[in-house]
């Protein structure tokens, strides 16, 4: 496994996306992604802990017996997560209002655990932080999208109550999509009405691989000579 | 053999436990201050909706009660009274109405000495996303119609569908009818035992 930036980014936003390839941490996907500020607001606290738990797990890796390792990892989440939960209760209380009983499950989110045994464990720091980094935006992207798709479809809006995370400069930056009368399509706020989009996401993220590997295919000139073969032909 | 690498294992685990809990420690160190300051600011702004203009600081304002059957609160509760010029003028209690279409919906409600309503506002709820949420204020005034209501023959305390003077939502009378008793239930509690009790803790202070 090369472990060159592009194919870290590359792993984290797209191929092996945590959201839509790995299906990690689908309880606070689910449960906040109402809308984009509440989605974004998650998102960013995620990130954060996936790098800053990727990077100490790398710096650690050395020193850390190989049963104590679970254990030690889940610490260092836990401690992170706690900070982020204090932060953001000091400087976006009014986010906190919103997301608070999600932030805590953090810590259960296992795209971080994944992240910190199946790669920081055995790499360096740098490649360590890279990957937590963009499996954190990729994370991000899901959770904003299927945030925007939930809040046009619920709510006919995008961006409603960007001033609980951006300030009070933010307070009229929510765009109303849709006519003011448009009276929402209730389930996709409920939870069920997640897990329908998040499965639309995921096929059309399929569709777009198989569509570019029936691209990549070399065309068959017709008349052309084959060889035949039993078995699989990739 | 066994035993040392238990122990080691111990050792470290606790070293672990150490640090981590050292930074969680300082971090709240460092944000203690600022996030005792915002629940604060939260919880002012709170009263400050429902209560009218008044000079005193409300969160040093407080009564402690016992539980109440009449507002829906099992545990001991505090009023906080709004006062001008020392004198008091309206008082804010919880308010809890059990019977929501999905658990209890939680309010804050601001009574003048007279037993009129000065702001109704509801803090915590689970009502359906869309239909019964419309009691918030960030989705709709209905919550404003209490405003300056009392008890008397004029106002008929119930959701129209029921025959009464405040309207209900489209799809959803289950919320609005749990809001309007309670709200009644609690303005009668205060003319039957609450202004005076009230004012009484009040005055000593």
């Amino acid at each position: 496994m090369s472990n060159d930036l592009q194919t870290l980014a590359w792993n984290g936003l797209w191929k092996n996306n945590p959201a839509l390839v790995q299906l990690l941490g689908l309880c606070p996907l689910l449960a906040v992604s109402g809308t984009v500020i509440n989605a974004l607001g998650l998102g960013l606290a995620t990130l954060f802990v996936l790098v800053g738990s990727n990077l100490s797990v790398s710096l650690i890796r050395n020193h850390v017996a190989d049963h104590l390792r679970l254990p030690a990892f889940v610490l260092i989440i836990a401690a992170f997560t706690t900070c982020v939960e204090l932060l953001m209760q000091a400087f976006a209380y009014s986010l906190y209002q919103v997301l608070g009983l999600f932030i805590p499950l953090i810590v259960t989110n296992c795209a971080i655990l994944g992240r910190a045994d199946g790669f920081a464990r055995k790499n360096t720091p740098w490649p360590a932080v890279v990957d937590g980094f963009m499996m954190g935006i990729g994370f991000l992207m899901v959770l904003v999208a299927l945030g925007a798709v939930r809040e046009v479809l619920g709510l006919g809006s995008l961006l409603d109550g960007a001033h609980l995370l951006f300030g009070e400069v933010a307070r009229d930056w929510r765009i109303q999509v849709l006519p003011e009368a448009y009276p929402g399509v209730l389930i996709a706020i409920l939870p069920p009405g997640a897990f329908i989009l998040l499965g639309f996401l995921i096929a059309g993220k399929q569709a777009l691989d198989s569509r570019q590997k029936r691209l990549n295919q070399v065309q068959v000139v017709a008349g052309s000579k084959r060889v035949r073969v039993t078995g699989e032909v990739s | 053999m066994m035993m040392a690498l238990i122990s080691r294992g111990a050792v470290a685990l606790s070293a672990f436990g150490l640090v981590t809990a050292g930074a969680v420690a300082l971090t709240w160190q460092l944000t203690q201050q600022r996030i005792d300051r915002n629940e604060k600011a939260v919880a002012v702004a709170a009263l400050t909706q429902v209560l009218p203009a008044h000079d005193n600081d409300l969160l040093d304002d407080q009564i402690g009660l016992p539980a109440d059957a009449a507002l829906g609160l099992d545990g001991p509760w505090q009023a906080t009274i709004a006062r001008q010029q020392q004198q008091p003028a309206a008082i804010a209690l919880p308010v809890v109405a059990k019977d929501g279409y999905s658990g209890a919906i939680h309010m804050v409600l601001g009574i003048d000495l007279e037993g009129r309503v000065t702001g109704l506002r509801v803090v915590k709820h689970r009502e359906t996303p869309g239909l019964g949420d419309k009691i918030e204020l960030a989705k709709s005034d209905w919550i404003l119609s209490f405003n300056g209501t009392r008890l008397d023959s004029s106002i008929r305390w119930a959701p129209r569908p029921d025959g009464g003077d405040f309207d209900a939502f489209t799809g959803a009378t289950i919320t609005p009818r749990a809001v309007i008793t309670a709200t009644a239930r609690a303005l009668e509690w205060f003319e039957r035992t609450g202004r005076a009790q009230i004012l009484e803790a009040a005055n000593e202070q």
